[in-house]
């Protein structure tokens, strides 16, 4: 045992000594890491145990829930594992800018405040369940690519803005930062790693973790991994070339969209906005319309658009995620989403029982596996076209390209993530969760649905000083009788 | 309209992200009135020397990579810039040194990456990239050698040394991890 440890060891006794120095003996075999990290990763251990110890949990069952048997080898043998990037998250490097990052944010709320030396070390135990996230960024001649790192993998309070950029330009940065504020705890990616299905997997897996550790018993069920199994290799897969079709390639090219007005904020984002609504009250009147949750909403916001845009000949489109492992069956936790477009004339859009029809009826359409696969298809064939054009000429074409078809032609997003499916142990400890789309180069706001035991949180990425969008929406869905609260963050830019 | 409050209190960092804003805007105007002033007043392509410095600057200590911004890429980077903008104030004041200089610090460049190399091979393996392509570039002076470009001297008598022995090394100890990276590299 380490001389530094002796003010650790000095609180317990004898015979605790004892377990505790036969505990570090074992990490020391489990662990070959530079001193410094292996330091890191110690303490982590010691500040969960001195945790427990005041918390009255005697030695031996702490020594119990932080088996070691939880960090496998991961810490023993160096990775030398790497990772094309999948088809679509090829493009978030490119377009990538000092201010611009494509991020997004996943919370999940526990009953309970979050103890972060167990968080910590849940963190410790997951990761190795997720080589492809225990990651950094390379860049190459052609292409960038993922490559494993060895070391440890840190929690923080929270103390940046939502979604704000991920530094990855040093040796050993992640893509994805894991964040906890009183009882929530947050993991931000930066798209390049997952969509917002295997964040939330990984989310789910770390929480479960982290209630296993405060001595719950949850089953590796609903979307929660087993962190002691070998990681699977179709969890890793690049799933785009195995769905390529016969059919034709489309989906990229449109029309520049309408814009929201107001000034971009200098500080992006403006300000967080979640609207909380009770799910079996949304759920009713979206039925009651003969529609979805996701277009009920998506008619909301288009009327709420309209309000805070000026007129014109342009279309407001929104565009809508699409999780492509509804049509497959793919268990694959990288990128695995497409996207569709809804469009109305500016003139078009009028009240919610009149758009919503043409609203079900886009999504039926633009959103169908037939049009998927087209965008698949293209998708799978453009990475192909440009394969062999180095970096940095791919470059700045890309973003030049981006600009023009990029945000622009949206004027916002709905992300609907749906409903996160938890086993039931695991529902009695949390509240609530939220979803939230990094800033765009144009748009002024996005929007992302997420549901969770009886909670609905739709939340508005804010990028203009202007509230005239979230004002028309909350009288909106005031008009339509249902209940709801708002939180949010205080205003970062102006 | 009440919105409660549930993020903890951010204090932006608004002074880094204004300074470099400033210097950009700075640097801006000094280039373009550079080059209207050298327009103005004819003579030789003296603005072309000030658009090419404040790039350095601006490229290398006030902007930053996105990717892979670490101290041997940073080193790299520097020196090359400093090479090529040798290389423009010779061509446009007729100088008679650039290649001379250059390829000390090409060589010195080279002895400093293989430091860095060597020294703690386990971080710097998957980032031996500048090393590999340094190793390479000196092949770009054997052929400006052989096409009478530049002149036989004891800068490139080192250069072409330095390099030999560590390709040489290279192939003989570090060829699987060399071949790992370049097909990263390269897929």
């Amino acid at each position: 045992m380490r001389k530094r440890n002796k003010k650790f060891m000095s609180v317990f006794s004898t015979e605790e000594q004892k377990l505790l120095e036969s505990f570090f003996n074992s990490f020391n075999q489990k662990v070959k890491l530079s001193k410094r990290r292996k330091k890191l990763l110690q303490k982590d251990f010691e500040k969960a145990i001195m945790w427990y110890k005041k918390s009255g949990i005697n030695i031996n069952k702490s020594l119990e829930l932080i088996n070691l048997k939880n960090i496998g080898s991961f810490y023993k043998t160096e990775s030398t594992k790497w990772w094309p990037l999948d088809d679509a998250a090829k493009i978030y490097p490119l377009s990538m800018t000092d201010h611009h990052m494509s991020i997004f944010r996943l919370s999940l709320y526990l009953k309970e405040k979050i103890i972060p030396e167990i968080l910590q070390l849940a963190l410790n135990f997951t990761i190795k369940r997720f080589p492809y996230f225990a990651t950094t960024v390379k860049k190459g001649i052609f292409w960038h690519y993922i490559d494993s790192k060895d070391g440890v993998f840190r929690i923080n309070e929270e103390n940046k803005i939502p979604c704000s950029r991920i530094n990855i330009s040093k040796k050993s940065s992640n893509s994805f930062r894991i964040t906890y504020y009183k009882n929530k705890i947050s993991v931000e990616f930066f798209h390049i790693l997952t969509d917002g299905t295997g964040g939330m997997i990984f989310l789910k897996t770390l929480t479960a973790q982290y209630l296993r550790l405060l001595g719950n018993e949850i089953t590796n069920s609903n979307g929660i991994l087993n962190i002691n199994e070998e990681p699977k290799t179709e969890e890793e897969r690049n799933e785009f070339p195995y769905h390529l079709s016969n059919k034709a390639s489309s989906g990229f090219v449109d029309k520049p969209a309408i814009q929201l007005k107001g000034k971009r904020s200098k500080h992006l984002p403006h300000q967080i906005i979640h609207f909380n609504f009770e799910s079996n009250q949304l759920k009713n009147i979206a039925k009651e319309k003969n529609s979805t949750i996701t277009a009920f909403i998506l008619a909301l916001i288009f009327i709420a658009s309209k309000k805070a845009s000026i007129p014109s000949n342009k279309k407001i489109q929104i565009q809508v995620p699409v999780n492509m492992r509804k049509y497959y069956n793919s268990t694959t936790i990288r990128n695995f989403a497409m996207y569709c477009s809804i469009r109305l004339d500016w003139n078009e859009i009028t009240t919610v029982d009149e758009i919503l029809p043409k609203i079900t009826n886009q999504l039926k359409n633009n959103a169908s596996l037939n049009q998927m696969e087209q965008m698949v298809n293209a998708t799978v064939k453009m990475v192909k076209y440009i394969h062999y054009i180095p970096l940095f000429l791919k470059t700045p074409i890309s973003k030049i390209i981006y600009h023009f078809l990029g945000d622009k032609v949206i004027t916002t997003t709905l992300s609907n993530l749906g409903k996160i499916d938890i086993p039931s142990e695991m529902s009695n400890h949390l509240k609530k969760a939220d979803f939230i789309l990094g800033t765009t180069s144009v748009n002024k706001v996005s929007c992302a649905l997420i549901t969770l035991n009886n909670e609905t949180t739709l939340s508005l990425t804010k990028n203009t000083t202007d509230s005239s969008f979230e004002t028309n929406l909350f009288k909106l869905i005031e008009n339509q009788s249902l209940s709801i609260n708002l939180t949010g963050s205080q205003y970062y830019g102006n | 309209m009440v919105i409660e409050n549930i993020y903890p209190k951010i204090k932006l960092k608004i002074f880094s992200d204004n300074l470099r804003t400033f210097f950009f805007r700075l640097f801006l105007i000094a280039t373009t009135s550079s080059i209207i002033v050298n327009i103005c007043v004819k003579g030789k392509a003296w603005s072309v020397i000030v658009a090419s410095s404040l790039y350095l600057i601006w490229k290398n200590f006030i902007s930053y990579n996105l990717f892979e911004n670490n101290l041997t890429t940073r080193i790299t980077q520097f020196l090359l810039h400093s090479c090529i903008l040798l290389f423009i104030i010779e061509k446009i004041f007729k100088l008679d040194f650039a290649p001379f200089v250059i390829e000390i610090i090409c060589f010195s460049l080279l002895i400093l990456l293989g430091t860095l190399f060597f020294s703690n091979y386990k971080t710097e393996k998957k980032n031996q990239m500048p090393l590999n392509l340094m190793i390479i570039g000196t092949l770009f002076f054997i052929l400006c050698y052989f096409f009478g470009l530049i002149e036989m001297s004891w800068p490139l008598i080192v250069l072409i040394s330095i390099a030999s022995i560590l390709s040489i090394i290279g192939i003989i100890w570090f060829r699987k991890i060399i071949i790992i990276e370049w097909k990263k590299r390269f897929h």
